[in-house]
């Protein structure tokens, strides 16, 4: 449908029937913006990069079921990287953009509506707000250029600022509005990721990206090394392995940046090694999936003028993306990128999954050396604030800066799954100190520990009673005895003997020497046993004795007035009971004598528990032990330099 | 934890039933023949065993 003539060089402009109002001219690309009859000169744009997109305009597809046509196309620019927008007019009248970034795709639409009391100025990287009844976390805001267009379009803006934010399930939200708007109002775009095979091109209709697929044969621009890039389509930057020089890739374009310096040690996984490894959390029928090594980097922390390095591995696989190896003090974390917008975030804690992660650590953290190829504008001596959040053996770890954070979700593996996942020749040696996302395995050790150790006692204390209840303590003599006034202690006229008496049963006997009238007095008392049948001896010896003093709140005592000995097992039948008694001449008392039966439970039982207590007792101070060197390590930095321990204390508070 | 308790528990139950469980504080011995065949027995049995203290 012809409108007019290009205001600049009069070339007819068509507009198709639909909502765009802006046409790039074919001719001399000039914007063209339509209003009734009217065309206004935008001014021009340059000629399109070519980006190697496989897509076109005027291209038709399908999404969910209906159709659409790719009517425009707009490329911007932001921080030295370009990507593509494609403006679809559907067939049902809608319109949207697919975004095409990092060999990623989204499909977005616009919200007719946006709420009024949406605020886009002031957003920072983890703010969150809520649309749609959807609450989203943003994780980049950037301003960005259009420095190219073609086709129709349904606005133009050269500069604008735009803030990306995900929610749950995959939801995604761009909230954009242009620099020099002066209402302050944003478009707000919401959409998926989706795949170029959910969009339903003709494959035959998609374009070839030779020059991207030639970029993995592309060598550095200064010293001619391969760089031999694996994943050509999402690098942005590579560092040659050969002159350490940081090359930018735009656009298929090479370009050298910086001179970095040679990482301090050889990567452990070599670059370009294939490791087949099966994703932590994946379905374990699942086959291992081939991670291929692109990138090595070495960041670091200082906390009290002491560096704490680290190495990173960045992954990649086409199908499934990337993902990170972190290797600190040997402990491997395997880091998955998810949407912040998955988390929940709060004072030094986010809920992810139903998970609650507790905050560890966060510091900030600068990348020191780089090998290898990035899917981002990676520079070295770039400072990130580094978070990260423990539930082990999982993790959530978030690095942000003023205008962006990414989030992964970190599991702990052990060092011999990448040595087996990467074939490698050399062990990766020992773990030192503890991982923050280490499991306490003492605390579930001693948690079975402490369960089967009330269980057992549970069944020992029964078992006591049981026994307790059908053994016998049938009191089978008691007599009390008086020394005269004038004996002397442990003479035959001191010593008393008993009626013979009946010991009924073959059982141990408890012999109790009882005297009430001790007061800061002793008495000792030896008891023999004389079997009459057998001649056999049994003796004891029990000293009671009790004193006190003072008086209110001075009063004091000690010793006890009854005392209890024990037997092993006598023999039953008839027995004649003497008693020697011992004192301080002159300060005899009477004393009373018990035998019975202790068929009972005894102490062993409580002997026997405390046994059971010791091992979860113990194991329990070592999963203390653990928790606190752990929690002493937790830093969290305001400022680079600026360190407190909100969990340290020393291990003698436990 | 799960066999020591169990083992515990199987040591006390037999323990006990064989009466081996005691902590007994007695000595053993026997009274000398002539106290037992002497007229009077064991009421004129006056040393021996009395000691401890």
């Amino acid at each position: 449908m012809k409108v007019g003539d290009c205001p600049s060089c009069r070339a007819p402009v068509e507009f198709s029937p639909g909502s765009a109002r802006i046409k790039v001219c074919d001719y001399c690309r000039t914007v063209v913006a339509r209003d009734g009859g009217n065309l206004e000169d935008l001014g021009k744009v340059s000629a399109l990069a070519d980006t190697e997109s496989p897509l076109r305009v005027g291209l038709a597809g399908r999404y969910s079921g209906t159709p659409f046509i790719v009517r425009g196309r707009i490329q911007k620019s932001h921080a030295g990287s370009s990507w593509d927008e494609w403006y679809l007019e559907f067939d049902d009248g809608r319109e949207a953009w697919l975004a095409e970034s990092e060999g990623e795709w989204k499909v977005l639409f616009p919200l007719a509506s946006p709420p009024k009391s949406l605020e886009v100025a002031g957003k920072r990287p983890l703010d969150t707000f809520m649309l749609r009844d959807t609450k989203f976390v943003v994780e980049e805001i950037g301003t960005a250029k259009t420095t190219s267009a073609q086709g129709e379009l349904p606005e133009f803006n050269r500069v604008h600022e735009y803030v990306d934010a995900t929610g749950p399930r995959g939801v995604f939200c761009t909230l954009d509005w242009a620099i020099d708007s002066t209402a302050g109002r944003a478009d707000v775009f919401i959409g998926n990721l989706v795949t170029l095979a959910q969009l339903g091109f003709d494959p035959a209709e998609l374009q070839a990206t030779p020059r991207r697929e030639a970029l993995a044969q592309a060598r550095c621009p200064d010293c001619n090394g391969p760089l031999d890039l694996k994943a050509p389509d999402s690098a942005r930057r590579v560092a040659c392995p050969y002159c350490n020089n940081l090359i930018s890739v735009d656009r298929g374009q090479l370009r050298i940046l910086m001179q970095l310096r040679k990482p301090p040690h050889e990567p452990t996984i070599p670059l370009g090694a294939v490791g087949r490894l099966r994703e932590p959390g994946a379905d374990e029928k699942s086959a291992p999936v081939a991670w291929t090594c692109l990138a090595f980097l070495v960041r670091s922390c200082t906390v009290e003028d002491v560096d704490y390095p680290w190495d990173e591995y960045l992954l990649w696989n086409r199908e499934h993306g990337f993902r990170w190896l972190l290797c600190s003090n040997n402990h491997w974390t395997w880091l998955k990128p998810i949407a912040a917008g998955e988390c929940s975030f709060d004072f030094r804690e986010v809920k992810y999954g139903g998970e609650k992660f507790r905050g560890y650590q966060e510091v900030y953290a600068t990348t020191d050396y780089v090998v290898g190829e990035c899917y981002w504008e990676v520079n070295a001596g770039e400072v990130a604030l580094a978070s990260e959040y423990v539930a082990p053996p999982r993790s959530i770890n978030v690095d942000s800066t003023a205008k962006e954070a990414t989030v992964t979700l970190g599991t702990l593996l052990d060092a011999p799954v990448i040595e087996k996942a990467f074939s490698l020749k050399h062990s990766l040696g020992l773990a030192s100190g503890i991982a923050s996302a280490q499991v306490n395995t003492r605390a579930k050790q001693a948690a079975d520990a402490w369960t089967w150790s009330l269980v057992w006692s549970g069944v020992l204390l029964a078992l006591a009673m049981l026994f307790s209840m059908l053994g016998s303590t049938e009191t089978y003599y008691s007599n009390t005895f008086s020394t005269p006034a004038g004996v002397l202690p442990a003479t035959p006229d001191a010593q008393r003997f008993s009626e013979p008496f009946e010991v009924k049963e073959s059982v141990p006997l408890a012999i109790d020497v009882r005297a009430d009238q001790l007061i800061n007095n002793w008495l000792g008392v030896s008891v023999d046993l004389v079997n009459e049948t057998t001649g056999e001896v049994i003796e004891v010896y029990a000293e009671p004795n009790f004193y006190s003093g003072g008086s209110g709140d001075d009063a004091w005592s000690e010793g006890s007035r009854d005392v209890t000995r024990t037997t092993d097992v006598v023999d039953k039948g008839r027995y004649v009971l003497r008693a020697t008694p011992q004192f301080e001449p002159t300060r005899a008392v009477d004393y009373t004598v018990t035998v019975r039966a202790d068929d009972g439970m005894g102490a062993l039982p409580f002997i026997f528990i405390v046994l059971l207590l010791v091992f979860p007792i113990g194991l329990s101070l070592s999963a203390s032990g653990f928790e606190t060197r752990k929690w002493n390590d937790a830093v969290f930095q305001s400022a680079p330099g600026v360190s407190t321990f909100p969990y340290a204390k020393d291990d003698d508070d436990d | 934890m799960k066999y020591f308790g169990g083992f515990l528990v199987l040591l006390y139950a037999g323990l006990h039933v064989f009466h081996l469980d005691r902590m007994p504080n007695e000595e053993r011995g026997e009274l000398p023949a002539s106290v037992r065949s002497a007229p009077g027995g064991v009421l004129l049995w006056h040393d021996g065993f009395m000691g401890g203290k």
